[in-house]
């Protein structure tokens, strides 16, 4: 059998195969009208308590969020979560090997912004000012920190670069990086290392569980930044640190 | 239904600007026109005729409840079933977790359609039975509906290479299951 022939054979099949579907249009239909048209309610848009996940852009999205704003009497009040596709897959290259993995949606209504988390490796802990998103299983204690937070702060990146210079300093972290970058987000990236010090084996300077903590500023329409913290160690920087760079490019405001 | 919409072709755009309007029958000419291969593909991605009724229902109550936002110089058929292969996507996952009820739903619906095919099962339907619920409805998508790899890879959220090479896996799987050889 050649491609042409398969191609049309698995067509047809998938045709044969649904054609019992294609009965319940009728049905079907009668359902969508008593929900939309001849329910008591019918008349009003619903806010659904589930989801609508739906494909639109960025720019779809703020239309939407302006409309609810301006007509509240009519317009649907959508959440975040509902704008996007809840799950897709990504391909990511860890420490020289190409890999597809499953990322989920996760959105924050107030701080108005949504990421793709791996959550097979990851998860999100929602705070009241912030959110880390940290490994899934818990890291024996002999690891330093590893998480990445996300917060949003009244201040310029200026601002907020001095602070963070600051607190690095203060933790006695040496500054490694200062700079403006397109990837994985649009702004400033400070990172810092952790001091060096003598091992078991008198090895002396940075180790492998050697502290780094890699920060990110972007601004927001409203004058304010989103400041993401990422915390992880030496070893580990082309596995957490790959991984959590990954999962910030899809990192959204929607302001 | 083959073949890409690169615009909205002039009726559907009439149908669309009348259904923000609240023209109920011009959502029901939408309806009309989408509902049979929707029914197909939601039956094909859960292989459960009551599933794909109701995907197809909360498919359409979100098209009609979110018309306002539809940006009319996109294509509609993507943005539809972007929204119609999410519903099937929340209904499989929340099947999983009842995995009782899915079984004896299966069992209803293989009787069913033993029923209506007089047991004539062949390779290429088992076939497709078999492949997992990602490689189906990519190749649903595909086959069933006419889009490219492109066009599903941006409704899955999915890189294109990994679309084309889980068609070529899935083709390739059909293929033996037909009792071809892989690559012949």
């Amino acid at each position: 059998m050649n491609e042409k022939e398969l191609d049309k054979k698995i067509e047809d099949e998938l045709k044969k195969d649904t054609n019992s579907a294609s009965e319940l249009k009728n049905e079907t239909w009668n359902k969508i009208n008593t929900e939309l048209f001849q329910s008591p309610d019918s008349h009003k848009k619903k806010v659904k308590k589930r989801g609508i996940i739906s494909g639109l852009t960025a720019a779809a999205i703020v239309a939407i969020a302006v409309f609810g704003m301006t007509d509240p009497g009519q317009a649907m009040i959508q959440s975040l979560k509902d704008m996007f596709v809840e799950e897709k897959e990504q391909e990511i290259e860890i420490e020289g090997h190409k890999e597809d993995s499953d990322v989920q949606l996760e959105a924050n209504e107030e701080l108005r912004y949504v990421i793709y988390i791996d959550d097979s490796r990851y998860r999100m802990i929602e705070g009241d000012s912030s959110d880390r998103i940290v490994p899934e299983q818990e890291l024996a204690d002999r690891y330093p920190e590893v998480s990445m937070e996300i917060m949003r702060k009244e201040a310029t990146t200026e601002e907020m670069v001095e602070s963070i210079k600051n607190s690095l300093a203060d933790n006695k972290m040496e500054l490694r990086q200062e700079e403006q970058v397109n990837t994985p987000i649009n702004g400033v990236v400070i990172r810092g290392i952790g001091p060096g010090y003598t091992n078991e084996a008198g090895k002396t300077g940075q180790q492998w569980d050697t502290p780094i903590e890699k920060y990110y500023i972007t601004e927001t329409k409203n004058n304010q930044v989103f400041v993401i913290k990422q915390s992880y160690f030496l070893e580990a920087a082309e596995g957490h640190g790959a991984r959590f760079d990954y999962m910030l490019k899809s990192f959204e405001i929607v302001d | 239904m083959k073949g890409v919409y690169k615009s909205l072709n002039e009726n559907e755009s009439k149908l669309i600007k009348k259904i923000k309007k609240g023209d109920h029958e011009a959502f029901k000419c939408l309806y009309e026109k989408h509902a049979d291969y929707a029914l197909r593909t939601a039956y094909s991605i859960t292989k459960n005729r009551s599933d794909a009724s109701d995907i197809v229902q909360e498919t359409f109550i979100k098209i009609y409840r979110n018309i306002e936002s539809f940006d009319m110089k996109r294509p509609f058929k993507p943005w539809f079933y972007q929204i119609l292969i999410n519903e099937s996507r929340s209904y499989l996952s929340k099947r999983s977790k009842q995995a009782i009820n899915i079984e004896s739903d299966r069992l209803l619906d293989q009787l069913h359609r033993n029923a209506k095919h007089e047991l004539q099962y062949d390779e290429l339907e088992l076939g497709l039975d078999e492949l997992d619920d990602k490689d189906r409805t990519i190749l649903t998508l595909k086959y069933l509906n006419g889009f490219t790899e492109k066009e599903i890879a941006k409704m899955l959220g999915a890189n294109v290479n990994t679309i084309k090479s889980r068609l070529y896996k899935g083709r390739q799987r059909l293929k033996v299951a037909m009792g071809g050889m892989k690559d012949e």
